[in-house]
């Protein structure tokens, strides 16, 4: 019987797997676009967040459940232009390539208190409060952007997890970079990430550019003409087309999309950054 | 546009003081977990917190959206309204607040919902402990609550929109709550769109993003679960099998099962678990999964197959067809040739049930156990049952004995506190029916009327034989100390009040015995007794000789004075000699002034004869009669008597026995008493 693709069920048997390629190059240590802040601070506060987040969506019950594996890894290079590419978790799970989300909920590398400072919606007045917050990913810049040595360990990776899991949603790939492959044209190692599938439909490659200035940002377009520059047509290129279920969450959440619309965000704030991280989550069908 | 994370409101709820808006939830305390962060129960549209209100003790949940809904305000308010008054048992109550949690991601106000917190688990949870312990009991009775519970919603027009294993929660005591309504269909939200879609296996396929709220938007879930339930309850293995080895998080269903029904293990082990019932859902579960959506009807009328109840019927399992019976809650629907075979089994069970209660009714006889037998006892369940026959003998007994019973009541009751004689004889008269050493309510209040009808008795006989005063006063004490004074009438409450006056005279009577002198004894009697009122008392008839003798001589005693201060020889020798003071301790100076006038007198020649008095005779019997003093006539009286009336009292009638047969001399007669002596 024939189903449409991307509409499998996660769940404890058939798990989801999301990747986060984190660019750790020595450029992220600039700031991000309005902000006063270093990218891979913003970067690394927006995984935690992510993290965080969906830790506790998958909360029931008996604690978390098992239905999501979760891959973070960083790429740069030594000083010798060596690639390093690893995973980027801390702490107890610091090494591990794919963890499950229990494991991500159950061991944060350590708890921080920082303040969070709020604007009262009405009297404008602003709040200090200390708040608790779980990190799993510290930030790191140095060194070169070794992004074919990247998608090529992917690719590896999410070839194993899907024959396990050959059934499952296909693994959705979150890619942040600030800028272009130093090792290479990635675009055929993006293809053959994206050419991997389960029964349910091919592995999701979305890239995200962050900006260090505050031009406007290009999110999901339709094809490359406009777009500012070779970085960002390659991106678009290395991107997958929106499957109809995020298409229509992406619509639902009010971008203006046009067909075949890509995965992409070009020129990223954090605000984008965020809204890009989640776009994966709320689309995949029962994630309860 | 873009909706906070659920990782906001949690940071938010780190300080519930910052994070709500009303001032209750402020201080209240949200669980947390193990790295002291709140602790979340995750929805698919909303996390849902358990917050401890400071004041009450009371755990509440608190509902946070995870995503934007513009519909949801106006949906809620008319669920809120609906349910309103309704008050279903398997709802929580529930709140809709907007702008009442603030998000850490951008410091603005966001709606919660507010509802109870149910202490229990989810169905999942629930169903795999039950089912890895086997407790095929406990989930065949939750199969029964979650019919009653589809029945509610449906019984109330009400929808849950989302019934799937974690919205149903299971409390100790296996009530089953649903809980998550953003989905709920009531009738003014029935036609609008379909905001969620529910969750997979447990909608029907048709269920989408197109789909109109409707009433019947349960029916496929609803029965799904049930048939699990239904399922696991017959063989709890399945839960191991489907569920925990493969490591699947639902019950027991998979979309594939659908999909080919011909090649789904479940399908062919729940056909194969020997249960025709189950196997008709099972099959009406697999064939409405492949038809419309609106076709599929109500769980209420699919659960009431009959295949199985006729199956045990046949084979006369009466018990297990029963039990099937009421977990359904009625047959009227049952197909017609079923109805005389389901009247026999529900009759052998009640039978059954009635017999082993009745056999628990302890061997003994009393008010309690005949009242537990008469109740116990069902005629038409028990006729011509052989065993119930043999005790047929003990029921007539004790129907007797709780009808005597019954009278008694009802005699109490109709004399509404009043007591009078006749009441109490009846009471006595039924009351001395039941057998001796009978235990019974009113056993005392019976005692009592026995008691004064005995009383009463005892007055009455006391009063008609009157020949003893102090019988009667005994026997009013009696009637006083029953409480029964008002049976009592005026005119003998008269003779009551004499004789209790007249108690006391024979009580001091009784004192007076024959070995005091004879002038102590005159001098008592003449102090207590009262003519008057020992008149027509036949009981002091014993005394009055000796009164009547002490009065005569005083008078004697009087005149013999009045003859010696008048130096009347003849007078002095006439009353000295009276018969009446023989014997009597006269003082001495009356003894001398005899002896020297009888000296003066026998000098003289000329003693005198005189005729015989025989006053004593006739006065003997005009003295009964004297109402007044005795002595008033001297001629009549003086002379003591002789005859004896009365029986006398025996300390003294050898005393007077022994002058019985003495004889008065002549001189002393009455005729010659008039003439003074000269």
């Amino acid at each position: 019987m024939y189903r449409a693709p991307y509409t499998q069920s996660i769940s404890r048997q058939n798990k989801a797997c999301f990747l986060f390629l984190l660019d750790q190059s020595f450029s992220m240590e600039e700031p991000l676009g309005n902000s006063s802040n270093r990218k891979c601070d913003e970067l690394v506060a927006a995984i935690n967040g992510w993290l965080q987040n969906m830790a506790i969506r998958a909360s029931g019950d008996e604690g978390i459940k098992d239905w999501m594996d979760i891959g973070v890894f960083g790429y740069r290079t030594d000083q010798q232009a060596n690639p390093i590419i690893e995973s980027a978790l801390q702490g107890s799970l610091a090494g591990r390539m794919l963890v499950s989300i229990s494991e991500i909920g159950g061991a944060p590398a350590r708890i921080d208190t920082r303040m969070q400072y709020l604007p009262d919606e009405e009297t404008g007045e602003i709040f200090q409060i200390p708040c608790e917050m779980p990190i799993w990913v510290d930030p790191r810049a140095e060194g070169g952007t070794p992004m074919c040595h990247m998608l090529y360990l992917a690719h590896q990776i999410l070839a194993d997890w899907i024959s396990q899991h050959p059934r499952s949603f296909p693994p959705i790939v979150v890619h942040i970079s600030d800028g272009e492959s130093q090792d290479g044209n990635p675009i055929p190692y993006a293809d053959a990430l994206k050419s991997l599938a389960t029964e349910d439909g091919n592995v999701l490659l979305f890239n995200c550019h962050l900006s260090m200035t505050a031009a406007d940002p290009f999110m999901f377009p339709a094809s490359d003409h406009g777009l500012p520059d070779e970085l960002a047509r390659a991106l678009f290129h290395m991107s997958s087309i929106l499957p109809e279920p995020f298409f229509r969450h992406g619509q639902a959440e009010g971008f203006p999309l046009q067909p075949n619309a890509r995965g992409m965000a070009f020129n990223a704030d954090m605000v984008c950054l965020i809204q890009f991280l989640n776009m994966g989550t709320q689309v995949a069908p029962g994630l309860r | 546009m873009s909706w906070p994370l659920a990782s906001h409101f949690s940071t938010m709820l780190q300080n519930p003081r910052i994070a709500f808006r009303d001032p209750r939830l402020q201080r209240s305390v949200i669980e947390k977990n193990g790295q002291n962060q709140p602790r979340p129960w995750a929805g698919a549209f909303a996390v849902v917190y358990k917050g401890i209100d400071p004041e009450g003790q009371m755990p509440f949940a608190v509902r946070i959206f995870t995503t934007e809904s513009p519909e949801r305000r106006d949906r809620y308010d008319l669920i809120s309204a609906y349910l309103q008054g309704r008050k279903l048992k398997c709802l929580v109550d529930f709140e809709y607040r907007d702008q009442s949690i603030r998000s850490a991601g951008d410091g603005k106000w966001y709606p919660v919902i507010i509802m109870e917190w149910v202490q229990g688990e989810t169905l999942f949870n629930w169903l795999r402990a039950r089912s890895l312990e086997g407790h095929r009991e406990a989930i065949a009775t939750l199969a029964d609550r979650w019919l009653e519970a589809i029945q509610e919603l449906s019984d109330n027009s009400v929808a849950h929109g989302d019934l799937q294993h974690a919205n149903v929660m299971v409390d100790a005591a296996w009530q089953v709550k649903l809980v998550d309504y953003d989905g709920m269909c009531v009738p003014p939200l029935v036609g609008r769109r379909n905001l969620e879609v529910g969750v997979e296996p447990y909608q029907h396929r048709e269920r989408g993003a197109g789909t109109l709220l409707s009433l019947d938007l349960d029916n496929f879930s609803a029965l799904l679960i049930y048939v699990a339930l239904r399922a696991l309850a017959i063989q709890p293995g399945l839960w191991a099998k489907y569920v925990e080895q493969v490591g699947y998080d639902k019950l027991l269903f998979r979309r594939e099962d659908f999909q080919a029904p011909a090649q789904s293990p479940l399908y062919y082990d729940l056909m194969q678990l020997g249960n025709t019932d189950l196997q008709n859902l099972t099959e009406r579960l697999f064939a409405l999964s492949q038809a419309r959506m609106e076709d599929v009807p109500p769980l209420g009328q699919l659960a009431n197959s009959y295949a199985e109840v006729e199956r045990l019927l046949t084979e006369r399992q009466w018990e297990a067809a029963v039990d099937l019976l009421n977990r359904r809650g009625h047959f009227r629907d049952a197909p017609a040739r079923l109805q005389p075979l389901i009247y026999q089994a529900y009759e052998h069970v009640c039978r059954q049930q009635a017999w082993a209660k009745f056999l628990r009714i302890p061997v003994e006889t009393s008010e309690q156990v005949d009242r537990q037998l008469v109740e116990g006892w069902n005629e038409s369940l028990f006729a011509n049952f052989p065993p119930a026959e043999q005790q047929r003998q003990r029921i007539v007994d004790a129907r007797q004995r709780v009808q005597l019973l019954d009278r008694l009541r009802h005699l109490i009751q109709r004399s509404a506190g009043k007591i009078s004689l006749s009441g109490e004889k009846g009471l006595a008269v039924t009351a001395a029916k039941l057998p001796q050493g009978y235990h019974y309510n009113l056993q005392d209040r019976a005692k009592l009327a026995l008691r004064r009808v005995k009383c009463f008795a005892r007055l009455e006989k006391a009063l008609n034989d009157g020949s003893s005063e102090a019988a009667i006063v005994a026997a009013w004490k009696a009637v006083v100390e029953a409480k029964c004074e008002q049976f009592v009438g005026i005119e003998w409450g008269m003779r009551i009040a004499v004789a209790e006056e007249r108690l006391p005279i024979f009580n001091a009577l009784a004192k007076i015995t024959s070995d005091l002198p004879p002038d102590q004894r005159d001098q008592r009697i003449l102090a207590v007794w009262k003519e008057k009122l020992m008149a027509d008392c036949r009981e002091a008839d014993k005394w009055r000789p000796l009164y009547q003798m002490a009065a005569v001589r005083r008078e004697v005693l009087k005149r013999l004075q009045a003859s010696v201060d008048a130096h009347d020889d003849a007078g002095v020798v006439q009353w000295g000699s009276k018969r009446c003071l023989a014997k009597y301790p006269l003082p001495q100076p009356l003894a001398e002034a005899i002896a020297a006038a009888q000296e003066r007198i026998g000098r003289s020649d000329s003693l005198l004869t005189a005729p015989i008095n025989t006053a004593e005779e006739s006065l003997g019997g005009e003295t009964a009669s004297e109402q007044e003093n005795p002595v008033h006539d001297e001629n009549s009286a003086l002379d003591g008597s002789e005859s004896e009336p009365a029986p006398m009292p025996q300390e003294l009638s050898e005393q007077m026995e022994s002058r019985s047969s003495w004889k008065w001399p002549r001189l002393f007669s009455r005729r010659s008493k008039p003439e003074e002596p000269t």
